[in-house]
């Protein structure tokens, strides 16, 4: 029944990515229209799935790292809609919608799900917040990917019909710094809970994952502190915005690998 | 009742004759009416835009209605009606129809794809409409006509390429921008084609749009015409730190926006990007400065060579654009044909069902201790009569509605039945051809 579900969920999603994909190139209002039904399809599946996991296993299910990515991928849906709602952005769908889709599956998979030690709230809203923070910048990520794609075209003077289907340069900065500051602020805490529990429970052990997981928090950092200061905007920062993104998934990806 | 299309464009006939034609916006209704009143004419539709004078009308004897019209277009134009007539194509029924879906398209345009002529087309229709010149045929004509043009904005790509150097700065800013709105623009220098890039990018809701010049009283001249405020040129490196978007088109023999100023220009405006289109030859804007972060430089070479390549594309669309309507003329026209009988049909219709009622009445008054299932079968009966032998008529009218003789039909009909014709008036048979008669 979950596999049921997570597989109906990926594969709206993923029909949704490749309607976005197609009405870049022919612009057909009912593949956009049918591109936000199947998203709103696969975000209720998307729901309905956590639902069934509190109701087959338990809440406690949902704080692990596999409940933490199936709650990240709904989490980067439903936001995905309202920025596309809001500031009409619907083409960072392409991009999006896949992560999604891997979110979805994903929490099928990896090690049985660590005992979530439900003495401590600390870890699992250390586990929520890294997520959320993770899934913010997996947003930034999609923006900047598709401001450089844009940068590059109109910096090569090339100017085709699916160019002008993109978002402009200046609404894709915007929703960009907007997340990313918003994914910094979340991070930090995350990462500051991360080290409390380490503390509590394992003494200060500094592992890949954690180092990974500071450098990241770096990353974004300077990218905010330049745009402040210097005014970094635009290609570079876009450039850091998906190399931070990166660190973030590999954060997450080091759970899946080592349990 | 036949569609004909009367008319010159930039095809047929020289600017200096459209000229002559050129009638204001509002005055096409004027035209339309006085169409009317030539002999023959039920409805016309007048359209006059920069690139053509047309007129649509239409009437049941259209050989001599054609000649009229010609006339009309010299009398209109104070032309000889002979130096006019090389000038003028004329296109009848289907042919007529697939012009006016053409026209209204785009396709006809000389720029294929622009987006303006549909809402001229709108405009004429509704002048005309005003002056009362449209009745049941043009209207159909029209309203689908403006159908036709949505699919083939929304189902071809004609209509997706910038069609001018204005447009495509409006389209470049806006990739860069968003909505214009709230974003400031700066000319420099005073050619014809950065005011009419500049106008453009106004329409659009500029914040505000300055103007400098080596010489302040044209600065001072096209600000006024635009809307905009002249400053002075000793604050351009000011101007250039806090607006958005820059036109440059002055005679200056060498450049007047070198890379290394522009670097500094570029951290004082902290990455906030710059739209440069760089209208003059030779140019203003030293090359170099497209490759500053966040400064985009277009000039006029760059701007052409994307219009072509866009053109190219639009060729092929309007390909696809052409067959689309020829389609759709194909399922209009039978529509259109089958109009004709439509009042026809009703009369048959009512003319028999009267006659059916009357009896089932004297029937049932002869009858009085009938029951109300009996009643009840008995009117069905008479109905069912009535329709089945309506049943062949009418569908064999309607297959009739394209032949070329179909009014000797009619006529005969009318005349075998003491059918009185409906008034094909714009009032009534709307509302009867949305409920489809079913024979």
């Amino acid at each position: 029944m979950l596999w049921a579900l997570a597989a109906t969920g990926m594969v709206a999603y993923m029909s949704a990515t490749f309607l976005h994909l197609g009405s870049l190139f022919k612009e057909r209002p009912w593949m956009a229209r049918g591109a936000n039904i199947a998203t709103a399809v696969g975000l209720v599946v998307h729901l309905g799935l956590v639902v069934a996991l509190i109701v087959t296993e338990s809440a406690a299910a949902l704080l692990t790292v596999q409940g933490g990515v199936l709650l990240g991928g709904l989490g980067l849906a439903a936001v995905y809609l309202l920025a596309g709602w809001r500031m009409q952005l619907w083409t960072l769908g392409s991009l999006v919608l896949p992560l999604c889709a891997l979110s979805v599956m994903a929490s099928r998979f990896g090690h049985e799900p660590s005992t979530p030690s439900t003495d401590s709230l600390v870890l699992p809203i250390h586990i929520i917040l890294a997520m959320l923070g993770t899934l913010a910048f997996a947003m930034a990520f999609a923006a900047a990917v598709l401001y450089v794609i844009t940068e590059r075209q109109l910096k090569a003077k090339r100017f085709g019909p699916w160019l002008r289907r993109l978002p402009s340069l200046d609404k894709l900065d915007t929703l960009g710094v907007r997340v990313v500051l918003a994914g910094f602020a979340v991070y930090t805490v995350a990462i500051l809970l991360g080290f409390l529990w380490s503390w509590q429970n394992i003494g200060l052990d500094l592992e890949p994952r954690t180092l990974l997981a500071v450098l990241t928090w770096v990353i974004y950092g300077l990218i905010i502190q330049a745009r402040l200061t210097v005014g970094w905007r635009g290609r570079k920062a876009a450039w850091l915005t998906i190399i931070g993104a990166l660190g973030a998934v590999g954060v997450v990806l080091t759970y899946f690998l080592r349990g | 009742m036949q569609l004909l299309v009367v008319g010159l464009n930039h095809n047929t006939a020289p600017v200096e004759l459209r000229e002559r034609l050129a009638v204001k916006p509002d005055h096409s209704g004027t035209a339309a009416n006085a169409l009317t009143e030539i002999d023959g004419v039920h409805e016309a539709m007048f359209l006059a835009t920069c690139n053509r004078v047309e007129c649509y009308v239409v009437s049941k004897t259209s050989c001599q209605a054609e000649s009229r019209v010609a006339e009309f277009l010299a009398r209109l134009g104070n032309i000889d009606s002979k130096a006019l007539s090389p000038h003028l194509f004329v296109h009848h029924d289907e042919d007529a129809l697939r012009h006016l879906f053409r026209v209204t398209s785009s396709l006809d345009s000389m720029v294929v794809g622009e987006p303006q002529i549909s809402g001229q087309v709108k405009n004429a229709y509704r002048e005309a409409d005003d002056a009362g010149s449209i009745q049941t045929v043009l209207h159909r004509c029209l309203h689908q006509a403006f159908k036709v043009a949505k699919r083939v904005r929304n189902e071809t790509g004609v209509g997706d390429h910038a069609t001018g150097l204005a447009y495509l700065a409006v389209e470049l800013a806006r990739q860069i921008f968003g909505k214009l709105s709230g974003h400031k623009a700066l000319l420099v220098g005073a050619g014809e084609m950065s005011a009419l890039a500049a106008k453009h990018l106004a329409s659009h809701g500029l914040a505000e749009l300055f103007i400098t010049n080596r010489s302040p009283e044209k600065a001072q001249d096209l600000a006024d015409e635009l809307g905009g405020r002249a400053m002075p040129l000793e604050r351009l490196a000011n101007l250039l730190t806090t607006v958005d978007i820059v036109i440059s088109s002055t005679s200056a023999p060498n450049y007047v926006l070198w890379y290394d100023e522009m670097v500094g220009i570029a951290r004082a405006r902290r990455g906030r990007p710059l739209f440069l289109i760089d209208l003059a030859v030779p140019r203003d804007i030293e090359p170099r400065v497209h490759t500053i972060d966040n400064l985009y430089v277009y000039d006029v070479d760059d701007m052409q060579q994307v219009l072509s390549r866009n053109r190219a594309a639009r060729q092929r669309e309007a390909e696809v654009a052409s067959r689309l309507v020829d389609e759709e003329v194909h399922r209009f026209a039978k529509r259109i044909q089958q109009l004709e009988v439509v009042p026809t049909i009703v009369s048959l219709r009512e003319h028999h069902h009267a006659v059916a009622e009357a009896e089932i009445e004297r029937l049932l008054h002869k009858q009085p201790d009938l029951d109300r299932a009996q009643r009840h079968a008995v009117e069905a009966a008479f109905r069912g009569l009535v329709n089945k032998l309506l049943h062949a008529p009418v569908t064999n009218l309607k297959r009739a509605s394209e032949r070329p003789d179909i009014d000797r039909y009619i006529d005969v009909l009318e005349e075998l039945y003491d059918l009185e014709r409906e008034d094909t008036s714009s009032a009534k048979v709307p509302s009867l051809a949305a409920k489809p008669i079913k024979a």
